[in-house]
């Protein structure tokens, strides 16, 4: 994957979720396409690659939301990306319920990750409940889910990657 | 070792990650002390590393001090050691100095009681030992010297000048063995001829000749120039009686131990008048 591609997909998750930030704020915290296009890239490409967008995705993020400290959001992704990236490696995830199970699972260890290292840095962070962090997984992996298959379409007709 | 490399590639990308984001997040988090985490840990970690380099660096420029200071004290050993001999050496002239104005002090008072026209010389060299008979004095014939000049110093008579040359003259002391001077007891007015050194003197004393038996001469007495000689001039102190040994015929022999200092003697004068119209004033005795 050339970087020009990796920047269009995190300027194309930028423009998203500034919009989503824009359209539903109230909702725009359950979706993070970042984190989808990290766990996707490790899906596809391997963990190296993964952690290398994850950590692109993550101070891109955190340059343009704000992130409380630069960096947090991208330690917590690159070890992310590494694990899914791993895991992908070793067991097919091609269908759409292990796709689901692995943005679902993804979008909570992302919450856990972000949260541990939130405390040993002693830096303040928006808490979510469990329910929320069901909630978000959830919403990630239904999006994110259905964006892979929208994406495999799109390469059966012309590989995007 | 590339195929190692390869296999871990992702093991090492993830180090090289996790270690940037690390640094970048301490850079920007505080600890309690109000010190970025980062600094903290730089200074956790490296702190006993400076401590360690600091007490050796200390250590070891104690150590060069303490060897630069032990150059230092060696050098500055050596310079005042220098320096103390060139003192000395500067002292003993000083003392020699003293000691030679004192010695001139006296040429000068002898000078100013005489009414003679004297000549200040510097004895320059003596014939062999240091009783030698003979020595050579700075002035010559060109200074005014004559032949047979009595030589005197402030504390006696010294000699008379035997030979001649243009910068300096040969003078016979009166404790040479062919020395001979015309003296008087000044107590008695016992008159006698004072010769140089001979087999009979004892530490250095001189046998005064021709002395009646019956003479009053005792020991203590003072032994001065009579004039008869025509070469001294009359009334100078010579020495004082060491001896009188018992009479064996119609004379004795008296000895004389000399009042000049001839061991300590750096300079004299040279009397240039002749000494028969001479009659030393009392002050000079």
């Amino acid at each position: 994957m050339s970087v020009l591609r990796a920047g269009a997909l995190i300027l194309a998750a930028l423009l998203f979720q500034s919009a989503l930030s824009l359209l539903l704020p109230a909702h725009a915290a359950l979706l993070d396409p970042f984190l989808i296009i990290t766990v996707y890239v490790c899906l596809m490409r391997g963990e190296t690659a993964g952690m290398l967008m994850g950590a692109a995705a993550a101070w891109a993020q955190d340059l343009a939301f704000g992130g409380p400290v630069l960096g947090l959001l991208g330690l917590a992704r690159v070890l992310l990306a590494y694990a899914v990236g791993h895991v992908g490696h070793r067991f097919l995830i091609s269908s759409l319920p292990a796709r689901l199970a692995t943005l679902f699972l993804a979008a909570l260890l992302d919450v856990w990750l972000l949260g541990r290292f939130a405390a040993v840095f002693e830096v303040p962070l928006r808490s979510f409940s469990v329910l929320t962090q069901l909630e978000r997984g959830a919403v990630n992996a239904i999006v994110g889910a259905g964006v892979f298959q929208l994406i495999e379409w799109r390469l059966r007709r012309e590989p995007l990657l | 070792m590339a195929i190692s490399l390869s296999a871990h590639r992702s093991q090492l990308v993830l180090a090289a990650l996790v270690v940037a984001h690390l640094l970048a997040i301490s850079w920007q988090v505080e600890t309690d002390q109000h010190v970025p985490v980062l600094e903290h840990l730089v200074l956790t970690v490296v702190a006993p590393f400076q401590r360690l380099l600091a007490s050796s660096g200390r250590g070891l420029g104690a150590a060069y001090h303490r060897y630069v200071d032990l150059r230092g004290a060696r050098e500055e050993s050596l310079r005042l050691a220098g320096r103390v001999r060139e003192l000395e050496f500067a002292l003993e002239q000083r003392e020699h100095l003293a000691q030679q104005a004192a010695r001139l002090r006296e040429l000068l008072a002898l000078r100013a009681l005489l009414p003679l026209e004297t000549i200040t010389a510097e004895f320059v060299a003596s014939e062999g030992m240091p009783w030698a008979g003979k020595v050579t004095v700075s002035k010559g014939s060109a200074d005014g010297v004559t032949l047979n000049m009595p030589v005197i110093s402030p504390s006696g008579v010294v000699g008379r000048v035997i030979a001649l040359g243009p910068h300096a003259a040969k003078v016979q002391l009166i404790l040479d063995r062919d020395s001979g001077v015309g003296v008087l007891v000044e107590r008695s007015r016992t008159i006698g001829v004072l010769e140089g050194l001979s087999d009979d003197s004892d530490a250095g004393d001189l046998p005064m000749l021709f002395v009646p038996a019956l003479a009053d001469v005792k020991v203590g007495d003072t032994v001065v120039t009579s004039g008869l000689d025509q070469i001294y001039p009359k009334g100078l102190t010579v020495g004082v009686v060491s001896r009188v040994p018992p009479a064996t015929g119609l004379v004795k022999d008296v000895f004389v131990t000399p009042s000049a200092r001839f061991h300590q003697m750096e300079e004299v004068l040279l009397v240039r008048v002749p000494p028969e119209s001479l009659d030393t004033p009392e002050g000079v005795r």
